[in-house]
């Protein structure tokens, strides 16, 4: 399905979520899959974006994102608020070279971890 | 006599059985052909094409006679090829003018089109018959083209026409010089009067337009009156115009029934290319395709193709009915099929330079049509959620484009994702006061940090399939410290614990 949804194109992102799947069975997969979906999705310029419990694309990966153990959040004691989420990089494929010309503005600044919250729909607005 | 004002224009199509057959079959149009009518022992040809009758075979001949010609085709005829075919031709002629009138012909078709006052539209006549010719020819039907003030001269001018001129223009007030020349075969008379005239050997229109007419009726009576008028190009008529329906519409019959997908396609891509060519001289698409296989046995297959847009790509369209017939493939042999479009308006949209790439339409229908035949008809499409507050209650609908700009969701703030687990898992929950303080998932322990609820719900209770349910949220740690946010929920009418969604 996957690779139809790469081949015709056009689409700017496909999720393929294996999240409910154990790790024994998603590492199954060959690895020339994931490299088949890499071409295909550099070809279409479409991203993919693979969720997983463990990183099972390995070399293809162009960027391999380690999500951290949440933390719920506790805003109200008669309902569920929501999470708070905390990513970390842990690869990355294609990297700025770093170059000796100095830029008039001020470069995008690395961050390898960020951390953010998700409400459910019912919380209220703080 | 002829009113001033009027001009009409007759469209003429001989051996109309022949050209019939060719149309759907372009693969016999470089061979001799012949069509057979009749019941099988004593079939006779009744139309043929130029290649068979430059061999020598000529309508009448029974069924032994051409088979001593070795290359000749015989196809039976079809009449309702040919009434498909004979509402294409009208919706065409249709397309130039809302009078149309047909007039009935055995083996040939034949109908006259009033184009008084349609210069300003279509230019001078010549222009119009041109056009009309062409789009006629775009069709699969060789025409030969009349136009005249008068009706009955138009026709008989059409039906005297050599193959080598297909237009011709009878200038006001010379019909009798136009028609002089031709045969009195142009003519529908008895066979009676056939030979009174070759007894008084009278051979063309000329002819009899040049016999005195009051000695013409008291030989011949009011028929005498009517023929010389006829030759003369001066017999009023009274127009009866039909309003030719606009069906998009294709009939073949095959010659042996089909069983492979791929010969049945090569068929479907002939009829397809009609049909386009139909709707593209209305500035019309193909919006949906139904395709009718009647099948050995009596038996009919029926299946409606309809993408997200309309268009005349044909490849597009065969691609789509290949996957639809492969996931949907016919119980037997097919013997015909009937291909039904309806129309729709050729949808143009304008991208913009910086707006996000989108998948084009037609290659998206072709993916969706593709994922449909792997997972299923109902499993592809868009969800909407049901009047209900069942859970899992969905139902899934095609795609569909929107018609205006896309309203932008705006989001504030980041809403927490909730993965349903299908099925639900089964757990055993330890409660205290009424409350989860523990529970079993997939073997593991869970201790219950906070539960929220219980959230209450039922509904059909008016149903054999009433539901009554009692929700917690709960967030929980394993014993290796893991957390785990979800809804676990109890069935109250079965008292059973499941795990439903987890809050990702």
């Amino acid at each position: 399905m996957t690779d139809l949804l790469l081949q015709a194109g056009g689409f700017s992102a496909i999720v393929l979520d294996m999240g409910s799947l154990a790790p024994e069975y998603a590492l199954r997969v060959p690895l020339a899959t994931w490299f088949r979906y890499r071409v295909a999705a550099e070809h279409s310029q479409t991203s993919l974006l693979l969720l997983t419990q463990q990183a099972c694309a390995k070399s293809s990966a162009g960027l391999v994102l380690h999500m951290q153990t949440a933390e719920a959040l506790q805003e109200e004691a008669s309902v569920f608020t929501g999470v708070e989420h905390g990513v970390v990089v842990a690869r990355e494929r294609f990297q700025a070279v770093p170059v000796n010309v100095v830029p008039m503005r001020k470069p995008p600044q690395s961050e390898r971890c960020a951390g953010w919250q998700s409400k459910t729909a019912w919380a209220g607005l703080r | 006599m002829s009113t001033p004002g009027e001009l009409y224009a007759c469209l003429y199509a001989r051996e109309f059985p022949a050209q019939t057959v060719l149309r759907l079959r372009p693969e016999l149009r470089k061979k001799p052909c012949v069509v057979m009518d009749g019941e099988p022992p004593l079939e006779q040809v009744c139309s043929l094409n130029g290649k068979a009758r430059r061999m020598g075979v000529m309508v009448g001949m029974t069924r032994v006679e051409v088979e001593t010609f070795s290359e000749v085709t015989l196809v039976p005829r079809s009449v309702s090829e040919e009434t498909a075919t004979k509402m294409a031709l009208l919706e065409c002629a249709g397309s130039f003018t809302p009078r149309v009138e047909e007039v009935t012909s055995e083996l040939a078709f034949l109908c006259v089109l009033d184009i008084t006052g349609t210069e300003k539209l279509f230019g001078p006549s010549a222009t119009l018959v041109e056009t009309l010719r062409k789009r006629v020819q775009a069709l699969g039907i060789t025409a030969s083209v009349a136009v005249s003030r008068n009706f009955h001269a138009a026709i008989c001018r059409a039906r005297g026409m050599s193959s080598s001129i297909s237009v011709i223009v009878i200038p006001a007030g010379e019909e009798s010089v136009a028609l002089a020349l031709l045969p009195l075969s142009v003519l529908m008379f008895s066979e009676e009067h056939a030979a009174t005239f070759a007894l008084w050997g009278i051979r063309t229109l000329g002819m009899l337009a040049a016999l005195p007419e009051k000695e013409l009726i008291a030989r011949m009576g009011q028929e005498g009156k009517r023929l010389r008028q006829l030759a003369r190009g001066e017999l009023p008529h009274l127009f009866q115009p039909i309003e030719p329906p606009f069906k998009l519409e294709e009939y073949r019959e095959l010659d042996s029934p089909v069983e492979m997908l791929d010969s049945l396609l090569f068929v479907v891509g002939v009829m397809l290319e009609q049909l386009v060519i139909r709707a593209t001289g209305r500035m019309l698409a193909l919006a949906s395709l139904t395709i009718t296989l009647h099948l050995e046995a009596g038996a009919s297959h029926t299946r409606v193709v309809r993408p997200a847009l309309p268009t005349n790509d044909r490849q597009f369209w065969i691609k789509l009915l290949h996957l639809d017939l492969e996931a949907h493939p016919p119980q037997a042999a097919i013997l015909s099929l009937k291909l039904t479009a309806e129309p729709g308006s050729t949808s143009k949209v304008q991208m913009g330079l910086f707006s996000p790439q989108l998948p084009e339409p037609s290659r998206l229908d072709v993916t969706l049509a593709r994922i449909r035949a792997i997972v299923g008809e109902e499993c592809v499409g868009r969800a909407l959620l049901r009047d209900t507050h069942r859970p899992d209650a969905f139902r899934m609908e095609p795609f569909a484009m929107a018609a205006g700009t896309l309203a932008e969701i705006t989001c504030q703030q980041q809403r927490v994702a909730q993965r349903q687990l299908r099925p639900p898992e089964k757990t055993f929950v330890t409660l205290q006061n009424e409350r989860p303080t523990a529970f079993f998932l997939k073997t593991k322990r869970y201790l219950v940090e906070k539960a929220y609820g219980p959230w209450l719900a039922s509904g059909d209770w008016w149903n054999p399939e009433l539901w009554s349910l009692e929700e917690w949220d709960v967030v929980a740690h394993s014993i290796d410290g893991s957390l785990l946010c979800g809804r676990l929920v109890r069935d109250l009418a079965r008292n059973g614990w499941e795990m439903v969604a987890l809050y990702d």
